[in-house]
């Protein structure tokens, strides 16, 4: 065989077919006692949290009593789990919350100090001293 | 019909339950160690002796393609039940499927096990889906690279549609692994609807003996024959897990239930969002054992008529310790490829594999300069350079 | 037994910028091409290295490509050239002429997606049935033999169009089935359906194997599959009793 192949995996290109929101699953944590649910559960007994999960119907909604303070589990679909703790958070500040967690990537946050980022290969190519006439060449 | 994407658990009742675990009660479960799971596993035994030695439809007449039926399976999902799992409710939306594809078929697409009660298991389905994949991604890259060798065109399916690519999908859909046994759902209180939504492959005697640490499991028998093979042929890399394999089979059934509901459009459609998509790494699947022999091979193929010439095209710092060299490979006056190396050597070959990879990885544009288009396209029309001539021997 | 050729390489022209082309010396070299049997180092006169063992000739002539284009039918018409590469394979001449194997891999993905989908479609009163389509039909072994290697070669036999094939064996005289010609016959027809494809797109393609491949007059797909099929369940059943 002249020419032998490397197996290589293809690369997931997340929005350039389709888009698959990367947040696929949110526990909800709650105690039914203690003070610091307090936004959570007003959210709850009013059926705010199951008009969101109507909203965001490609999220799976779980929602969990258990003792201690509340949090927010965002599981993501690169394995991370972030979890979110909102003790003594009002309503409106846990679904601004919701809303925020569950359209992030799961990646953490960095700043963006690069020119381009991109897995493609430089459409122009790199420039070369050595492609120019040779009376333009710089001699050593 | 009013459709579940919420689940509600308490989990300090599921606690209070797990510590009662440890005192005895009169009821059997209490006490699962020996004597159910034994019972369980004869079961399973009997069960695998049925599985090896047939998992076949039965059939009136050879060609009678309706008559054809598994008998094992009893029964599917139930529409009503269907609706009430919050992941798979979840599923549906998350890839946007339409109204017409039934959540029924695809909690179906997600259970692998063989008998769980008579519950068809998706084997048709991931063969529907398999055989439509594998159409409309060869189809794409043997148009869209005809001249891609074999070996690298084999490779590029595969890793487009390979195991690894659609477990890959698979995770990025958000699909979940049943991981607990009729046990753990018993004492967490899970909704029985919970489960329908997930995939299904682990057989309930693995499933009870999940106990070891994190990220440590026991490998399956068929695991193990896969592991020794692939160590005869020292690739162990290419091993791939039971779980691997079963979310790629959950993924082609996906498919393969999008063209029972929907129909092969859609279908098509559907591929080229999910898996033509993605970014394929064909520059770094080629590895030439003798690059020029091979070119000078495929020029003779060709018919060039002038012999290769491989020149020097510039040069700088040949008596310094940083040399570069640029050196081209010519067929006459044409020049094939060219390549930047550190000694003339790593430059002629570099020029040389530049060459071949340029003939190889050709990408054929129609009249108009437009990307060509693939024979299930409405408008196809064939076109000169669309059909690969084959790869060459030394 | 063999022969001097003088071999007289084209002149090359050289454009230089002053628009007067000059023409370059002119290299007269004797080559001596070798017949009969391979000599390491020599080049074999193409005549010869170029003909099949039962003595069909490589080229693009009438006779070469009769047995297809007949089979084809002015429908399903394709150029002549794709038809002499569709019936060379890759073991003729070490793999320097043209040959099919790109389009049998179209071909063989294009039936077996056709005789999935022919096979589901079929009415079925099975309550498994999704959507009016019987899955439980698919892996069965006659959904499976149904594209495959074994029927198409035969077809290929049945019908003669096989007879005129470019390709090599180690050893021709074993028969149809251990000389590898079955193979050689089933990826032919691969190609066939490959190249219909390439050239008049999938819906021209679906129709070609619809009614030349399934519907045939004589000894269509369907029946050699299901005596194919049916020999190899006997043959388990009596392996079985032996035992």
């Amino acid at each position: 065989m002249p020419v032998k192949a490397i197996a290589r995996t293809s690369i997931s290109r997340n929005g350039v077919g389709a888009f698959v929101s990367p947040c696929y699953k949110i526990s909800v944590n709650y105690c039914n006692w203690g003070g610091s649910s307090t936004g959570l559960r007003e959210l709850l007994n009013a059926g705010k949290i199951d008009k969101i999960a109507q909203e965001k119907s490609n999220i799976i909604f779980e929602v969990i009593k258990r003792t201690g303070h509340p949090s927010l589990k965002f599981h993501y679909n690169n394995d991370v789990v972030q979890d979110i703790n909102i003790a003594n958070l009002k309503a409106h500040e846990i679904v601004n919350k919701l809303d925020e967690y569950s359209q992030r990537s799961g990646n953490d946050l960095f700043k963006f100090n690069h020119r381009v980022l991109s897995i493609n290969d430089s459409v122009r190519g790199v420039w070369s001293p050595l492609h120019t006439p040779k009376t333009h060449r710089h001699k050593i | 019909m009013l459709r579940r994407s919420m689940i509600v658990k308490d989990l300090a009742r599921v606690s209070r339950l797990r510590g009662l675990m440890s005192i005895p009660q009169p009821r059997h479960y209490s006490q699962p160690s020996k004597a159910v799971n034994q019972q369980i596993n004869l079961q399973h035994y009997e069960n695998l002796n049925q599985s090896t030695s047939s998992f076949q439809a039965k059939y009136d007449n050879i060609q009678d393609y309706g008559s054809y039926k598994h008998n094992v399976f009893t029964h599917r999902l139930p529409e009503s039940t269907a609706s009430q799992s919050p992941p798979l409710v979840a599923l549906h939306s998350r890839l946007n499927l339409s109204s017409q594809y039934s959540l029924s078929t695809l909690s179906q697409a997600l259970n692998l096990n063989k008998f769980d009660d008579g519950l068809a298991n998706n084997y048709g389905l991931n063969i529907l889906g398999k055989n439509l994949l594998s159409y409309y991604v060869s189809e794409y890259l043997l148009v869209k690279y005809p001249r891609l060798p074999m070996p690298i065109h084999n490779v590029a399916v595969d890793s487009l549609m390979g195991s690894k690519a659609l477990y890959q999908i698979g995770k990025i859909w958000g699909i979940e692994v049943d991981k607990s046994s009729k046990l753990d759902k018993y004492l967490s209180q899970e909704s029985e609807f919970l489960k329908y939504g997930k995939l299904r492959y682990l057989t309930e005697e693995r499933l009870d003996n999940n106990e070891a640490e994190s990220g440590v499991y026991e490998l399956s028998s068929e695991e193990i024959t896969n592991l020794k093979s692939n160590n005869n042929t020292a690739s162990s890399s290419s091993f791939i897990s039971d779980e691997v394999e079963a979310y790629g089979s959950a993924v082609r059934a996906i498919i393969g239930g999008l063209y029972t509901h929907q129909g092969e459009e859609i279908t098509k459609q559907f591929i080229q969002d999910h898996i033509l998509s993605r970014k394929l790494l064909l520059e770094n699947m080629f590895e030439f054992s003798q690059p020029t022999r091979e070119l000078v091979r495929l020029c003779d193929k060709l018919n060039f008529q002038d012999p290769i010439d491989i020149r020097l095209i510039a040069e700088t710092g040949r008596l310094s310790s940083h040399a570069i060299y640029v050196v081209g490979v010519f067929c006459g006056v044409e020049k094939l490829g060219e390549g930047v190396g550190s000694s003339m050597n790593e430059a002629k070959t570099r020029a040389v594999v530049n060459a071949l990879m340029s003939y190889y990885l050709y990408s054929p544009i129609d009249n108009e300069g437009n990307e060509v288009k693939v024979p299930s396209d409405k408008d196809y029309k064939y076109l000169d350079g669309i059909v690969g001539l084959g790869d060459v021997a030394i | 037994m063999s022969s001097i050729r003088q071999l007289v390489i084209p002149n090359r022209l050289i454009g230089l910028k002053s628009g007067i082309s000059c023409t370059s010396y002119i290299p007269v070299r004797n080559i001596y091409l070798h017949k009969g049997s391979r000599v390491a180092g020599l080049k074999r006169d193409p005549k010869e290295a170029f003909t099949t063992y039962n003595g069909y000739q490589y080229e693009l002539s009438e006779s070469n490509l009769k047995p297809i284009k007949e089979f084809l039918t002015q429908k399903y018409h394709i150029s002549d050239e794709l038809i002499l590469q569709v019936l060379t394979h890759k073991s003729f001449g070490n793999g320097i002429k043209p040959y099919n194997e790109k389009l049998s891999a179209m071909g063989s993905k294009i039936l077996s997606l056709f005789f999935t989908k022919f096979v589901v479609n079929k009415p079925s009163n099975n309550e498994l049935a999704i959507n009016g389509k019987n899955l439980d039909v698919l892996g069965s072994p006659m959904a499976k033999e149904l594209g495959g290697r074994y029927a198409l070669g035969v077809f290929a036999k049945n019908h003669n169009l096989n007879s005129i094939m470019f390709w090599k064996s180690s050893s021709h005289t074993v028969g149809f089935l251990n000389s590898g010609e079955l193979k050689v016959s089933a990826q032919m027809m691969y190609a066939l359906i490959g190249a219909v494809t390439l050239s008049h797109g999938k819906l021209v393609a679906e129709e070609f194997i619809q009614e030349k491949i399934l519907n045939s007059n004589d000894t269509p797909l369907e029946d050699i599959a299901s005596t194919v099929v049916e020999s190899n369940i006997e043959r388990k059943r009596k392996q079985k009793e032996t035992v």
